[in-house]
């Protein structure tokens, strides 16, 4: 368990980093650093959404159906040091078991959403997290893949006013069927301490 | 969103949580919703309700000494404590309390390793380590015991033996409970104890002797609330130098009643590890006119379909564990053994392989059948991929569920128990109206503690309606499953707090009798009733009263 209000302290000397991307958007906002993106490899949308994030700079975990090996050889050895910032898209359980580690570690969700079929094809992504971000989201295109990829990357720091919002976008690929994809960030308290819940 | 302890004011409640903070430091003492969100059951049945089991506040000690602290502070206020060692018990609760505003005590921070002997194969550990952390320590030193794992591996090993949790190697040491060595605890009154040799201070032998002299009070602790345990030792098994498994199937129904009689020899010869059961038959709930069959139990039409398909009706998959001679002979001899009670019975080799597996070897789901094994847990490493229930993914794409209860009552541990609890089972969903989740007719027991079979009660809840009240319908339903299951004999081994006081009923001998002993225990040693009140039934006199409190 971390000391939280050590990491509250801590706030100020956190990494953080803006990117190009960022900058087009809002010259002067400063984004969480990703010091890790996972992301489920069975899946073509959590796939793309991860080559997209690996170019933007961000090392990446791929995972399927256990994280054990993730959390044994990686995030465990790391997050005994010191809390960090990771982003993913992953099925539920994949969520869960990283949300409740992260709640141990002195890390909260600050943003999370759910993406899935909806009857005519098109995929129904709901969304709740800082405000700034979900606005980059809007509207989505039906290259939703990179623009989430985008955005995952510009999460704003400090403590942030929550938005959500459901949009729908065209043109769902088959691999997500009725399985719900869950795309996540997931951030030290002392970083962003505006916490999402499920 | 503040919340007292019941019965404490806002004054008083400020004034202990000052007396923590002095006790343990200001950061380890957490009030805000913040903080607290992560001791709530992600699973809960009532969650955002009014009733919610949630804290008013939480503490993180990191010493026996701050553990007796905080007891003796909640004395003074009358505030109920609940402990938790890594919080992970889902399905039962997770770390939420009984009783809504009780103090969490957060032991996540004992976290130390204290003994870890691979000669005398024994650990004793506080409430923080978790498997998988026993696991590394293990590794790391290179040590050559296992760690007897449940799925998960992120829960706490003391946790997991005081909830009665299991695992999956050798029978022995897959009752955790069972396997442990003795232990420290901090009473209602704030004095330390320890059980057993322990409670001798020059004993060498803590971890080896766990009885002591005299009465041994160890059982109170288990699903108990006397006190907070803060050291506890298990007993380890010895790594073995070779794994070998292999399948067992038989052609007919009837036929389980000598195959488990077979497999109960050897389990208790402690030949084998744990027996994973299951049927081949499943494939055939696809078949309408086998499907018919199943539901009305019809074993002679099942009998003439299954051997239409050329299909056994159940098998057994065997693991050994020791050299590679050793687990050849008793898987021949088991070969031998079941051939002998069981006509027509077939056998197919599993593997047979050197331990420590690889990697790949655990991975690995190929083999010269298929298998239900997780193979993980079967050799004592800690895995994370049981989530997979919890959400809708690949193998589960049908029973995405946001509320999560196991329920698994003890059954006999004969093939004619297994038959008659089937038949059973589907009797109460059926005259309840709940689609079981399991073909019934089909359903196979696990044999995780040695001596004894628990089923699984698997239903579908409330027609997928997931919203407050049909929650509350759901819950009431499981009532009255376990109501209707105590009447047949079946009792429940775990349960999450809204259904404690629940399975707490099933034990109803002579008036309740042993409610009655225990809870004049509790008065005696707790009489501000301060620990954990209500857990597993057990109600002291102060809080007495809110025996029931979740039905309403």
């Amino acid at each position: 368990m971390t000391n939280r209000r050590d990491l509250l302290r801590g706030a100020a000397a956190l990494p953080v980093v803006a990117t190009p991307f960022a900058r087009a958007l809002a010259a002067t906002r400063e984004s969480l650093k990703l010091e890790r993106f996972v992301f489920d490899v069975r899946f073509a949308e959590s796939g793309a959404i991860g080559e997209h994030v690996g170019r933007l700079g961000v090392a990446l975990s791929p995972v399927a159906d256990d994280l054990m090996t993730l959390w044994y050889d990686d995030l465990d050895l790391k997050w005994r040091k010191a809390p960090m910032a990771l982003a993913g898209v992953t099925l539920e359980d994949a969520f869960f078991v990283l949300e409740t580690f992260a709640l141990d570690r002195g890390m909260h969700v600050v943003y999370r959403g759910e993406h899935g079929l909806v009857e005519d094809g098109r995929i129904r992504h709901r969304l709740a997290g800082p405000a700034a971000l979900i606005e980059l989201l809007k509207p989505l295109p039906a290259e939703w893949e990179s623009a989430l990829a985008n955005a995952l990357t510009e999460c704003p720091l400090g403590a942030q006013v929550t938005a959500r919002a459901e949009l729908v976008s065209p043109g769902a690929a088959l691999s997500l069927r009725d399985m719900p994809l869950y795309s996540w960030i997931i951030a030290p308290r002392a970083a962003v301490a505006t916490r999402v819940e499920s | 969103m503040a919340i007292l302890p019941p019965g404490v004011s806002a004054e008083s409640f400020a004034s202990a949580v000052r007396e923590f903070q002095d006790a343990i430091g200001r950061e380890w003492v957490f009030t805000s919703d913040d903080d607290l969100y992560s001791y709530r059951d992600h699973f809960s049945y009532i969650k955002d309700q009014p009733n919610e089991l949630i804290p008013s506040a939480a503490v993180g000690p990191d010493t026996t000494e701050q553990v007796q602290a905080i007891v003796r502070t909640a004395n003074k206020y009358k505030i109920p404590l609940y402990a938790i060692s890594t919080g992970k018990n889902f399905a039962y609760g997770g770390p939420s309390p009984n009783v809504r505003g009780s103090v969490t005590v957060d032991l996540k921070r004992m976290n130390r390793i204290l003994v870890c002997d691979d000669k005398r194969h024994f650990a004793l550990v506080e409430p923080g380590v978790s498997y998988i952390d026993l696991y590394r320590h293990i590794q790391a030193n290179k040590l050559n015991v296992w760690v007897d794992t449940p799925d998960p591996g992120w829960g706490s090993l003391i946790g997991n033996a005081m909830d009665h949790g299991i695992g999956y190697t050798m029978g022995y040491y897959r009752d955790h409970f069972g396997a442990h060595t003795g232990m420290e605890v901090v009473l209602p009154n704030g004095e330390v104890m320890r059980t057993g040799m322990g409670a001798m201070p020059a004993s060498q032998s803590w971890q080896e002797y766990r009885h002591g002299y005299g009465p041994d009070p160890c059982g109170l602790f288990g699903q108990g609330n006397f006190g907070i345990v803060t050291k506890m030792g298990f007993r380890l098994m010895p790594a073995p130098e070779h794994w070998r498994n292999g399948l067992v199937t038989v052609p007919k129904r009837q036929d389980l009643i000598p195959l488990i009689e077979a497999v109960n020899y050897l389990c208790d010869l402690s030949m084998c590890g744990e027996p994973w059961y299951g049927s081949p038959l499943m494939p055939l709930m696809g078949n309408t006119e086998f499907r018919e069959a199943a539901l009305g139990f019809n074993e002679s039409a099942m009998d003439a379909q299954a051997a239409s398909a050329g299909l056994h009706s159940w098998q057994v998959e065997l693991q050994f564990y020791g050299s590679e001679r050793t687990t050849l002979a008793n898987w021949e001899y088991a070969q031998e053994l079941v051939a002998r009670k069981v006509p027509g019975a077939r056998f197919t080799n599993g593997e047979s392989l050197k331990t420590p597996l690889t990697r790949e070897q655990i991975a690995n789901t190929t083999g010269p059948y298929p298998t239900n094994m997780r193979r993980n847990i079967t050799q004592g490493v800690p895995g994370l991929g049981i989530w997979y229930m919890t959400g809708r993914t690949e193998r589960n794409p049908n029973a995405w569920n946001e509320t999560h209860i196991g329920l698994f009552s003890l059954i006999a541990r004969s093939g004619e128990g297994v038959l008659k609890a089937q038949k059973d089972f589907a009797d109460v969903a059926r005259r309840l109206e709940m689609p079981s989740l399991f073909p019934n007719a089909l359903q196979t027991p696990v044999n995780w503690y040695q001596f004894a079979f628990l089923m699984g009660n698997g239903f579908g809840l409330g027609g997928g309606d997931t919203s407050p009240a049909g929650k509350l319908k759901a819950t009431a339903k499981l009532r009255e499953v376990l109501q209707e299951n105590a009447k047949l004999g079946y009792g429940d081994y775990r349960a999450p707090p809204i259904l404690q006081d629940d399975v707490a009923d099933q034990y109803s001998f002579n008036d309740f009798v042993l409610r009655r002993f225990t809870e004049q225990l509790k008065d005696a040693v707790d009489p501000n009733g301060i620990i954990s009140p209500g857990r597993a039934g057990v109600w002291p006199a102060p809080f007495r009263s809110m025996r029931g409190g979740m039905r309403s």
